[in-house]
């Protein structure tokens, strides 16, 4: 049916491949800056999760595996702990990426068919508290989820915790994940939109001149269309999410150190950083794999047959 | 024109957005009420409203130009992510890219790495190199840290676009470069915008790296921020700090709204 | 590259695990001026110095007359008189733990301000150089037994300043009298939920070791350790979280009532105090953790006589009686006593310090650090302490 539409479109044009503003050879400069900024020093890095660089005195700096072996759980006998706080940090990571992604959905929907004129203000407006320091919002959360905190203020005055605030609410899971989906939700509403308002309108009019109803439509032609952006913005948040430390550490509990913690406090606070370079090493390779595997989606061609 | 969304829908979306706006004001104008709070601890109830902690924080200079830095890294890195941002994302965009996956894996990995792996990283390269910790060290690695943020957002714009509009306007006549900048630039503008307003805000508010880069003497807002542990009743000062950033940015968002629209005018009157 | 370095590194760490001599010898060959030794002669006169000062500080203690420092009157007052506020640069930092990564990464300070325990790492990892006693006027006036601990060979590496006791702060009216005896009320689970420890790197590992009776918790044994490291993971069950912020978390959450139970410093006790808290400073029969910090001169420093200048203007008796008018600390200068201090009564109605809070810092006492309390020290094992710290909270 879209192929009749566009047909239609381009009669009077000769056929051709078409033509895109892209040059391959544009990617030297990007990737020669990520070169100086981002690989050599991950090499560095690398160098401490093997000993061939070491802040100790003793032993001096020798090629070793010993940190290797001890972090991945594979390679000797018995649990290890790094290893286990990676896997709940990963699922804490997928659901905050999840509701993040859903709750950001219709708010991108809305900006892009029901705003019309107003887009780019409610955009911006949505955006807006975001230029407040990040810490500085999880600090405004704690002041509102503490014992005698904001919310737990007006609970016990509507009577609903009397003389017992709600405790769950601070230095808990609840808090971290409460605080990380409220960070990404307008970030992540950003990629949806801007798919969904480059979508062709004609061919949600078609979809409706050809009988189908709006649900229909949103669920066979705009939502497909808009995938792209949705893997987009769920990588958006799963990505940075899994090396996060601020929320857990500010908002946490005794056990709600996150993967990201551990990488933190081994190079801020201790001086072998040979733990901390291995988790760190083992995170960007787990995320490179992420990436490899939605590299298609994030660069595919929507103007390819549907799949 | 409405295909998208009947009259219901549009009304559960409204009041969805609604909430979610109220939701992600609510510690932000939380935060504003007790800037003006006449007591040091944030909590309810009210004590009685007062200015105080403006003056004060008005006249901290080493809090206003420690804001100041970070304005001025934030700006810099704006322009300077965003333009590597869109040459990476027409890269990505050409038919064929030698290595793609390498290339958009290098350009995606700085979302993965530990911001604290970088700064330690680069702080060990400055030292093998033996230069010394610099604000432009800072500003190298946050933009190394923004362009896959802007390439998230500049790519799938230039990907929906319809070649269809370019091809016309090569047949037209018009070079490479005259259709890239008269045709292709104005109809991914809101994505460059996008980029650059998130790579000033990831920049404006990063505190992992800058820690370890940022000379002596050199804070910038979230080193300020971060470091107050030992002194006390610093809280209030910065707390009326954040209500400034939050007027300014609704400032401007005002701002580029009034701009749109008289812009708008302008070309419809022609 | 990455080889010359390794070769670098080896060569800077086995010279200072093997003493001062291989320093020289290796600062001969890659660099030229003065490093660190006593040769006195090579060293430029204070008026040929760059002068700018690059201190590394704990947010607060910035010297009086500079804008960042709001509450101090007179330290490190006599020096911005004579050299000038806009002279120093000040970096702060939130751990000794993280003031010692960051300088091994290659970070560049004058001066820093660590704490007593550390700093043999310091200067076993040869960052530091030996202050001249003779350039301090004020030197005699500090605490002997205190020096000794900034001593490595004969030479002085650290000039001991503020001081005060670790120990437990808890609400009076939530804990039971009986139950605040020892350091144990970590572990009690009456009070599950309303607990709080310091996210400390060592110190967690220190307290476990009293409580599970060891001879020297600053040097436990491989098993003792471990069994610090049981007995903590035991402990997570009835603490809230780990404490990092004195102010921004520790001291709200107390207030709040979210917890009843914490590490703290008399300081703190001061301000819940203060703030009208039912609070209580625990003597455990253990003994409390009793501190110093001061200033160690960094290798690099090409501002050998500023530095001395800038400590001196600390560490002398005024200095010492408005640390502890404006943040409740005790100070290694012995010439302080009780009666010099303004502490809130009929005399000071507006003082800062309260009396309970004044008591509890025993200043002028001469068995302060008497038995059981126990002056921290080098922890020779510092990395499987931290190593084993981290593990509890990965647990």
């Amino acid at each position: 049916m879209s192929e009749a539409h566009t047909d239609g479109r381009r009669r009077g044009f000769p056929r051709r491949r078409p033509w895109r503003p892209g040059r391959a050879w544009l990617s030297v400069p990007v990737t020669a800056y990520l070169m100086a900024g981002l690989i050599v020093p991950i090499i560095l890095i690398a160098l401490y999760s093997v000993h061939l660089l070491t802040n100790l005195i003793f032993p001096p700096a020798k090629f070793d595996l010993d940190t290797w072996k001890s972090f991945l759980p594979y390679l000797h006998d018995g649990t290890s702990v790094y290893f286990d706080r990676f896997k709940t940090s990963m699922a804490i990571t997928l659901i905050v990426s999840t509701v993040a992604v859903l709750a950001a959905y219709p708010l991108a929907f809305y900006l892009a068919f029901v705003a019309h004129r107003r887009r780019y203000t409610l955009l911006l407006v949505l955006l807006a508290p975001f230029f407040v320091s990040y810490l500085l919002r999880v600090y405004a959360w704690t002041v509102m989820l503490s014992s005698d905190g904001t919310i737990n203020s007006i609970l016990v005055e509507l009577g609903r915790a009397k003389g017992h605030p709600v405790e769950w609410l601070f230095h808990s899971k609840f808090a971290i994940g409460l605080v990380l989906a409220y960070s990404w939700i307008p970030f992540v509403a950003l990629p949806i939109f801007v798919v969904l308002e480059n979508l062709d309108k004609r061919i949600l009019e078609a979809a409706e001149d050809l009988g189908a109803n709006r649900f229909t439509t949103f669920r066979k032609v705009t939502f497909p269309l808009s995938l792209p952006g949705v893997i987009a913005a769920f990588v958006f948040v799963l990505i940075p999410t899994t090396g996060e430390f601020v929320a857990p550490s500010l908002v946490g509990g005794s056990d709600d150190s996150m993967f990201g913690n551990f990488i933190q406090d081994s190079f801020v606070n201790t001086t072998d950083w040979a733990l901390g370079a291995v988790m760190a090493v083992w995170l960007m390779a787990i995320v490179v794999v992420l990436i490899a595997v939605s590299a298609k989606y994030l660069t595919a061609d929507l103007r390819g047959p549907a799949r | 024109m409405n295909a998208a969304a009947g009259r219901i829908a549009r009304g559960i979306l409204s009041g969805y957005f609604l909430l979610m706006v109220v939701f992600l004001y609510a510690p932000v104008v939380v935060l504003v009420i007790f800037s003006f709070n006449d007591n040091t601890t944030p909590t309810l109830p009210l004590a009685g409203f007062t200015t105080h902690w403006y003056h004060v924080a008005l006249g901290n200079d080493l809090l206003l130009a420690a804001v100041k830095r970070s304005a001025a890294i934030a700006a810099l890195n704006g322009v300077a992510a965003t333009l590597l941002a869109i040459l990476a994302a027409l890269a990505l965009s050409a038919p064929r890219v030698f290595a793609r996956p390498a290339v958009t894996a290098l350009i995606m990995l700085p979302l993965v790495v530990p911001y604290v792996v970088l700064g330690v990283g680069m702080l060990v390269l400055l030292k093998t190199i033996g230069l010394e910790q610099s604000l432009a060290s800072v500003l190298f690695v946050h933009v190394v840290v923004s362009v896959p943020y802007g390439v998230l957002v500049i790519l799938p714009r230039l990907q929906t676009l319809d070649p269809s509009i370019q091809e016309a306007a090569r047949d037209l006549g018009a070079g490479e470069i005259a259709a890239f900048v008269r045709v292709t630039l104005p109809l991914i503008l809101p994505a460059i915008l996008s980029s650059y307003l998130i790579a000033f805000t990831i920049s404006f508010d990063e505190y992992a790296i800058a820690s370890f880069l940022v000379p002596p003497g050199h804070d910038t807002f979230p080193i300020f921020l971060y470091s107050n542990a030992r002194t006390p009743g610093l809280r209030p000062q910065t707390v009326a700090i954040a209500g400034l950033v939050i007027a300014v940015s609704l400032t401007l968002v005002v701002a580029a709204e009034i701009g749109r629209r008289t812009a708008e005018r302008r070309l419809e009157g022609v | 590259m990455a080889r010359k370095m390794d070769r670098r590194r080896f060569l800077a760490s086995t010279a200072a695990a093997g003493g001062t001599v291989l320093i020289s010898a290796c600062g001969g060959g890659s660099s030229s001026g003065g490093g660190g030794g006593d040769s006195g002669a090579a060293r430029p006169a204070i008026g040929k110095e760059p002068g700018n000062l690059s201190v590394y500080e704990w947010q607060g203690y910035e010297a009086a007359g500079t804008k960042a420092q709001t509450y101090m009157k007179v330290p490190g007052k006599s020096y911005v008189d004579e050299f000038g506020a806009s002279t120093i640069n000040y970096t702060a930092f939130q751990s000794d733990d993280a003031a010692v990564a960051k300088v091994l990464s290659g970070a560049q300070y004058d001066l820093a301000h660590p704490c007593i325990s550390y700093v043999r790492d310091w200067v076993d990892k040869g960052l530091v150089q030996p202050f001249d006693p003779s350039l301090l006027t004020n030197f005699s006036q500090l605490d002997p037994e205190v020096l000794k601990a900034g001593q490595v060979d004969g030479k002085q590496y650290w000039i001991p300043w503020d001081s005060g006791y670790s120990s437990i702060m808890y609400r009076t009216d939530k804990i039971d009298p009986a139950d605040a005896t020892s350091w144990n009320l970590f572990w009690n689970p009456k009070y599950s939920g309303k607990i709080s420890m310091w996210d400390g790197f060592t110190t967690p590992l220190v307290i476990a070791g009293l409580v599970n009776g060891v001879s020297n918790p600053y040097d436990m044994s491989d098993s003792e350790i471990e069994a610090a490291k049981q007995k903590l993971i035991e402990q997570k069950q009835v603490n809230k979280f780990y404490w990092k912020l004195e102010y921004d978390d520790m001291q709200p959450a107390f207030k709040s009532g979210d917890i009843w139970v914490t590490y703290a410093w008399p300081n703190d006790y001061n301000d819940m105090l203060a703030a009208g808290l039912k609070t209580g400073w625990l003597t455990p029969t253990e003994g409390q953790l009793a501190w110093y910090c001061g200033f160690i001169m960094l290798k690099s420093s090409q501002n050998y006589y500023h530095c001395h200048k800038y400590v001196d203007s600390f560490i002398g008796h005024d200095a010492c009686v408005d640390l502890f008018n404006s943040f409740v600390y005790a100070s290694a200068n012995t010439t302080v006593k009780k009666s010099d201090l303004q502490i809130q009564g009929p005399k000071y109605p507006k003082a800062y310090a309260l009396p309970a809070a004044a008591d509890a810092l025993r200043i002028g006492d001469p068995n302060r650090l008497a038995a059981p309390v126990h002056l921290e020290q080098f922890i020779p094992q510092r990395a499987a302490y931290q190593a084993a710290w981290e593990e509890v909270k990965a647990s």
